[in-house]
């Protein structure tokens, strides 16, 4: 029994997954290194054993190398790994958001159980639900790859351009201008009636939709979100790079969950009959939904943008 | 040795040591003897690179083996089969044709 050949073997066999002959490999490898040891270094000795081992190799690399074209995912499914996960997190994404917003449980078997939770539950919900999507996915393709059948999976196209690039259009200076012209026009509104947001056209008397207080603290909070999109499309124009789009949409997010949380209660005006504190609440959820899918937009932008050929 | 090299004389060598290993086992041997064997011959071989590739070749079919147990410590003879014959002639024609290709390639890039 030489007790550095046997660890050794052992740590072999830990790495090594085969489906059948580890033990014939093993025993292959243990009769050459005690052949080698014998007549190369002049006998079986601990010494001796240990320098042959110390070439033969560390055994994670021997065992990678009988297990060579037994990948566990095909390097093929690469880019669907990443799509798909981006894919089915969006949806994963969606219904949490619809989830929090209704305060109710969502089971779409077999693959979501989103618990009824708050938002503080749900910044904690998210990344783990990524991580588990990214998971479920990896499973589907590992299947797919141990088949071993010459399946070509359904490939969702979006239109994001070539490899190592963003795929974002070129900023236009006329869309920065009417940005600018509309924020400069909201300012002016809010400065002179204390709100953007308005109940009646009359221009003379505009009535207001909120309650003072809502007014201003709401008017402020959008503008804010607005002043965040005019400076990433300012941005834009020296470094288009969809970096500057996910930081963006990471501010806006950052303003409508301020705004979802908002320690002022608005008091909306009701319009022609409707229920606008029930549109309001949608409108916002409308704005995180939307904001949502452009960062993870911006996220499979920025995983072109790195790519390599 | 620069690692781009080494990828690449890892890679080149791989098909070689193929085609050399079905060559070889026209005569049994087992892999330390074969490892001596390519040494004599001028070819170093890595053990930990020698025995997968047996492997993978006895998995085609290509080569089989037999334990001795006869001599002491037990020892994992391979000879080629028919099957690998078949394949050892068609890998030895294509490896004389690109050497063929190869060297009239360089004629003609030496003249212009």
């Amino acid at each position: 029994m030489h007790e550095s050949l046997e660890k050794y073997l052992k740590e072999i066999s830990h790495y090594l997954a085969v489906k059948q002959g580890a033990d014939e490999i093993l025993a292959e490898i243990r009769s050459h290194i005690l052949e080698k040891a014998e007549r190369e270094s002049g006998g079986v000795t601990e010494a001796s054993l240990q320098k042959v081992i110390g070439a033969y190799g560390r055994p994670q690399d021997i065992a990678a190398k009988y297990m060579e074209g037994h990948e566990i995912i095909s390097p093929t499914f690469k880019k669907h790994l990443f799509r798909y996960t981006a894919m089915l997190f969006a949806l994963h994404f969606i219904l949490t958001v619809v989830a929090v917003y209704f305060r109710a449980s969502i089971i779409a078997i077999p693959f979501f159980f989103i618990p009824k939770m708050g938002i503080a539950a749900a910044c904690i919900y998210v990344p783990m639900a990524f991580v588990y999507d990214f998971g479920i996915v990896a499973l589907i393709l590992y299947f797919v790859t141990q088949r071993r059948k010459d399946i070509r999976l359904p490939w969702f196209g979006i239109s994001l351009g070539r490899r190592g690039e963003s795929g974002l259009k070129r900023p236009k200076r006329t869309v920065l201008v009417m940005l600018i012209a509309m924020f400069a026009a909201l300012v002016y509104f809010l400065a002179k009636y204390h709100t953007i947001f308005f109940c009646s056209t009359n221009f003379h008397a505009p009535e207001s939709l909120l309650n003072p207080a809502a007014s201003m603290f709401f008017s402020i909070m959008f503008l804010g979100a607005l002043a965040c999109s005019i400076i990433a499309y300012w941005i834009r124009f020296m470094f288009n790079s969809a970096w500057v789009t996910l930081v963006e949409n990471i501010l806006i997010l950052l303003i409508l969950w301020v705004i979802w949380n908002s320690p002022i209660k608005p008091e909306f005006r009701s319009v022609a009959g409707f229920d606008m504190q029930f549109a309001g609440g949608l409108f916002v959820l409308l704005l995180i939904v939307v904001t949502a899918m452009r960062f993870l937009r911006s996220l499979v932008r920025i995983t072109r943008e790195m790519s390599v050929a | 040795m620069d690692p781009e090299l080494s990828s690449f004389e890892t890679e080149m060598n791989r098909g070689f040591l193929q085609v050399l290993v079905l060559v070889a086992l026209e005569q049994e041997m087992y892999g330390y003897g074969m490892i001596k064997h390519f040494e004599l011959m001028g070819y170093a071989v890595e053990e930990n690179t020698l025995y997968p590739l047996l492997r993978r070749l006895e998995k085609n079919g290509w080569i089989a083996s037999v334990w001795n147990v006869s001599e002491g410590r037990p020892k994992k003879f391979y000879r080629i089969t028919e099957k690998g014959k078949a394949v050892r002639e068609q890998a030895l024609r294509t490896w004389t044709g690109q050497n063929e290709m190869l060297n009239r390639m360089k004629e003609v890039h030496r003249d212009a």
